[in-house]
């Protein structure tokens, strides 16, 4: 049919044309509109108690802490179970063995003797999945809380010991400060020539009690030949009666320090140093808040003098949590908290302590505390501090040690060398009754 | 072939009319596209650039933002923690402004991760805070330091990483809108050329489509003159088929008109053929000849049949009437007045003893029968004596007959009405003694008025001179002839314009 052939040409006509329009028909692509993110479901919280000893002003400080965990993280309320030093671990102990609960979280000291107990969790799997390293801790506080690939805590602080000297006295005697890397001979010559220009009432005090460890560390003497699990002692060796003899002759040959009366507390050296009646005291960074904003009183610290060797102590406590815990990720949420950064700056910020953390101890939080003092010297005693021994017996070691053993000693009624040899026979005994049946 | 020159005019016509429609749709066209593409890329520069800005803005409120919160840790100085809310409101802003123009994957990728960045830096900034109002300002310090700066960091590497993906994506989209450019120059390099062809085809199409329908049909009209069965193609548009068809109705019916018409024609030329052989037969075939006249004669009609005639009537004692006559008209009418007339001239002649009694007597009885149909009738009748010598004629309304004697030529001047146009006339005679040679030339009107192309009659001199070139002896019968010639060779030989009639006598010597 004629029309119906010439309709096809309109047909083609209007799709040539349609062709092209679609060719050329431009389409602007529109953003879609930005979707709002879900709201975040209202959980309720959890609660944990965390349990620590301390002095008032560490409590108060702990209680800040759970403060701001509880802001940061309003899923975890904390609660807290505070008990002086004496008293906690015995009535911790005692829950953890009658099977009663105790606090998720838990500030902890000499960890090696209770985690063969299996008070404690092995951190290391949560460790593991949250890729949550231990690089930034300083190694040697790290070894109460390993064994073998289980972590069971993580470090708050280190003990490190130190030698806090007044300033103001040693200009008066005009005897140069001590420096790093000074000598048991140095310190004795500094004490007798401040004793000569008789400018304090004593010139050094050491804490006789426990640290004896560190002259015979330095001395050369192991004392055990591993601090967790130890086979033998070299107390026999004489360099052991040697550094603990020099000590006492400090005390009762030259007289430059207090009597044993005053060095066997650490609270009555702070007390004699803080009057300006010490020259030079043993002690660590928590005494540091004590001599701080006392007026016309210069002081700074210094490096341990050292023996044959340099040697400190590198050992402080830190945080565990409980194996009974019913919210353990809440627990290792607090726990991560206390001994991260932020934990650690915290406490770092009171002035009580050497962050265990080697990005906090080196920051200027540590290093430019006020007031002004040499805080490298503790950064250096941890470098090269040892572990103190925490196996089962090591308390009772110790405590024989400073109640029966070396008293006598401190007082100049006995040579070191007897009283140590004396004791050696109970210490084996000890050291026999403490090791495990699979070591 | 006029029609056919406006056909071809309209081709022109509808040809640079598509052509036009084309161009003027093919320009509408590339104006769109121009459009488009002009107003998609600025629209897409205008929103690259604002992305570019606004991520820029982003890093420097952040960097502000921090250095503000830092200053504010280190001074606890109010104004820069208002400082620091001011940037960290503007960033919120800007941010939701960048959300809102990105629209790829890889950016909207991009920018959570900026956010969630951005979460972490807040979160810490808060946490700071907290610490920082808790008493903890150098804790607060220490960690905006170090956790704070790499929140901050990993904050400014987002948005580095963002401004490397929206690079990219610029230059994705640069690239396809050079891909775009790059296309529609191409399209439209080839698209004119291809409209323009398109436009001829279409336009040649269109215009084929109905011009050559109508100029098959002129084609086919005009044949139509000549051949009736010739018959329209009835393709094409519908109306153009319409009219084929309807022509075709028209050739269809006109065929067979025509066809009647010619059986009409081929019976009535059949039946003039034998009207015309019936009418020859009324003329004498041959005229007498004796010693002394000789008589010849040449009669043809213009047509099958005509108004001329001629005739010979034997009336005893030597005396010979002859006539020659012209029915006023053509055709079968004055074949038919002729023949009437030649009839009753035979049959009266012998009753009459002179030529004037005799049409005089004819008119009468013509002019009764011819009155009705206007017709009349021209007749010259001479009588000749032998006995006396003696030509006596009367004419009614004929040429006069001429009579050459030697080199004289004489116009038998007598006259009278046509027969049958007044019915009371007398007519006369006129009488000439005779002598030997003397030729006696009888003739209608149809010789001397016989025309040449150039529509000149021969005329009365023409014929009077060569009547005086004839030879004296001449036979009758070669006068009649030469004079016939002399008539068709200043006709050329064309068709007759009327009936020629000449008969000529000549007197013989005796001797």
């Amino acid at each position: 049919m004629p029309m119906r052939s010439y309709s096809y040409k309109n047909l083609s006509l209007l799709i040539f044309v349609l062709f092209i329009t679609s060719c050329f028909g431009g389409t602007v692509e529109v953003a879609p509109a930005p979707t709002s993110p879900p709201l975040p479901a209202t959980v309720e919280p959890v609660t944990i108690t965390w349990g620590f000893w301390g002095d008032p002003w560490e409590v108060e400080i702990n209680e800040r802490v759970v403060q701001l965990f509880e802001a940061d993280h309003p899923e975890i309320q904390v609660e807290t179970f505070h008990r002086p030093w004496n008293d906690y671990f015995k009535e911790l102990r005692a829950k953890f063995e009658a099977g009663e609960p105790v606090p998720d979280v838990l500030f902890w000291s000499q960890a090696p003797i209770d985690i063969p107990k299996g008070y404690f969790i092995d951190l290391a799997p949560m460790m593991a999945a949250e890729n949550y390293t231990l690089d930034d801790f300083f190694p040697g506080l790290l070894v109460h809380f390993q064994v073998g690939e289980a972590v069971y805590g993580l470090p708050r602080d280190s003990d490190t010991k130190v030698i806090f000297y007044n300033k103001r006295l040693f200009n008066r005697a005009n005897v140069p400060f001590p420096k790093k890397g000074w000598t048991w001979a140095d310190l004795r010559t500094t004490a007798l020539q401040l004793q000569e220009a008789n400018v304090a009432e004593y010139s050094f005090a050491y804490e006789a009690d426990y640290w004896w460890m560190i002259w015979m560390w330095q001395n050369g003497v192991e004392v055990f030949d591993d601090p967790l699990f130890p086979t033998r002692t070299d107390l026999s060796d004489p360099a052991a009666a040697e550094a603990v003899q020099f000590f006492a002759d400090l005390t009762n040959v030259d007289q430059v320090t207090p009597p044993y009366e005053v060095l066997r507390s650490s609270e009555a050296i702070a007390t004699h140093f803080r009057e300006q009646k010490l020259a030079m005291a043993f002690g660590n960074h928590a005494l540091i808040p004590a001599f701080a904003d006392i007026q016309d009183f210069e002081w700074d610290v210094v490096e341990l003098p050292q023996g044959k060797q340099a040697a400190n102590l590198a050992a402080g406590a830190g945080y565990v949590i409980s194996a009974t815990t019913q919210n353990r990720e809440a627990a290792w949420t607090f726990l991560k908290f206390l001994a991260g950064p932020k934990g650690q700056a915290i406490f770092t910020e009171s002035g009580v302590t050497v962050p265990a953390r080697r990005s906090v101890a080196e920051s200027e939080l540590f290093m430019n505390q006020t007031p002004p003092h040499n805080a490298q010297a503790f950064l250096d005693g941890v470098e090269i501090g040892r572990p103190n021994p925490a196996f089962p017996g090591a308390n009772e070691i110790t405590n024989m040690m400073n109640d029966e053993i070396l008293p006598p000693v401190w007082r100049g009624e006995q040579d070191a060398a007897s009283a140590i040899q004396a004791a050696l026979p109970e210490i084996e005994r000890i050291l026999k009754a403490s090791q495990p049946p699979e070591r | 072939m006029e029609q056919l020159r406006a056909l071809r005019v309209g081709q022109v016509v509808g040809l640079g009319f598509g052509l036009t429609l084309f161009l003027a749709s093919f320009i509408g066209l590339l104006g769109r596209l121009t459009y488009d593409i002009s107003r998609w890329q600025r629209d897409t520069i205008q929103v690259r650039s604002d992305v570019e800005r606004l991520t820029l803005q982003l890093e420097i409120l952040s960097i502000q933002r921090t250095e503000a919160l830092r200053r504010y840790l280190d001074t606890a100085d109010a104004t820069w923690f208002s400082m620091y809310e001011t940037r960290q409101s503007a960033y919120g802003d800007t941010n939701l402004l960048l959300t809102n123009l990105l629209t790829t994957p890889a950016e909207k990728a991009a920018l959570q991760n900026v956010v969630a960045a951005e979460t972490a830096l807040n979160d810490k900034a808060q946490e700071i805070l907290r610490l920082y109002d808790g008493n903890f300002q150098a804790s607060a310090r220490f960690l905006w330091m170090s956790e704070g700066n790499l929140a901050q960091n990993n904050l400014l590497q987002a948005i580095e990483k963002l401004r490397q993906v929206q690079g990219d994506t610029s230059t994705a989209i640069i690239n396809r809108a050079r891909q775009n450019e790059t296309i529609a120059i191409l399209s439209v390099s080839l698209l004119v050329p291809l409209m323009l062809v398109g436009g001829i085809v279409a336009g040649l199409i269109i215009t084929r489509s109905i011009t050559k329908p109508i100029s098959n049909l002129v084609k086919t009209i005009t044949l139509l003159g000549s051949d009736l069965t010739v018959r329209v193609e009835t393709s094409g548009p519908q109306e153009i088929a319409f009219l084929g068809e309807t022509i075709n109705g028209m050739a269809a019916s006109l065929l067979k008109s025509s066809r009647s018409l010619q059986a009409y024609k081929d019976r009535l030329e059949q039946e003039l053929k034998l009207a015309s052989q019936i009418q020859a037969s009324f003329l004498p075939s041959t005229l007498p000849q004796s010693s002394w006249l000789e008589l010849a004669v040449f009669w043809k009609s213009a047509r099958e049949v005509g108004g001329d005639f001629y005739t010979y009537v034997e009336l005893g004692k030597g005396r010979q009437g002859i006539a020659v006559g012209d029915v006023s008209g053509k055709g079968a009418p004055a074949a038919m007045a002729g023949a009437l007339t030649e009839g009753l001239l035979e049959a009266y002649a012998p009753m009459h003893a002179t030529p004037e009694t005799l049409l005089t007597e004819l008119n009468k009885d013509l002019a009764t029968r011819l009155a009705p149909n206007h017709m009349n009738v021209a007749c010259c009748y001479a009588i000749i004596d032998e006995a006396t010598s003696c030509l006596t004629v009367a004419n009614a309304g004929c040429m006069y007959p001429y009579l050459r004697r030697n080199d004289a030529l004489q116009e038998i001047t007598v006259g009278g009405m046509p027969l049958g146009s007044w019915t009371d006339f007398d007519y006369t005679s006129l009488s000439v003694s005779l002598q030997p040679g003397d030729l006696i030339v009888f003739s209608t009107d149809g010789l001397v008025e016989a025309r040449n192309e150039q529509d000149e009659m021969l005329g009365f001199d023409r014929f009077q001179a060569e009547l005086q070139k004839l030879p004296p002896d001449i036979h009758a019968q070669t006068a009649v002839n030469q004079l016939v010639e002399v008539a068709m060779n200043f006709a050329n030989h064309g068709d007759l314009q009327d009936d020629i009639t000449i008969l000529v006598a000549r007197v013989v010597d005796k001797h």
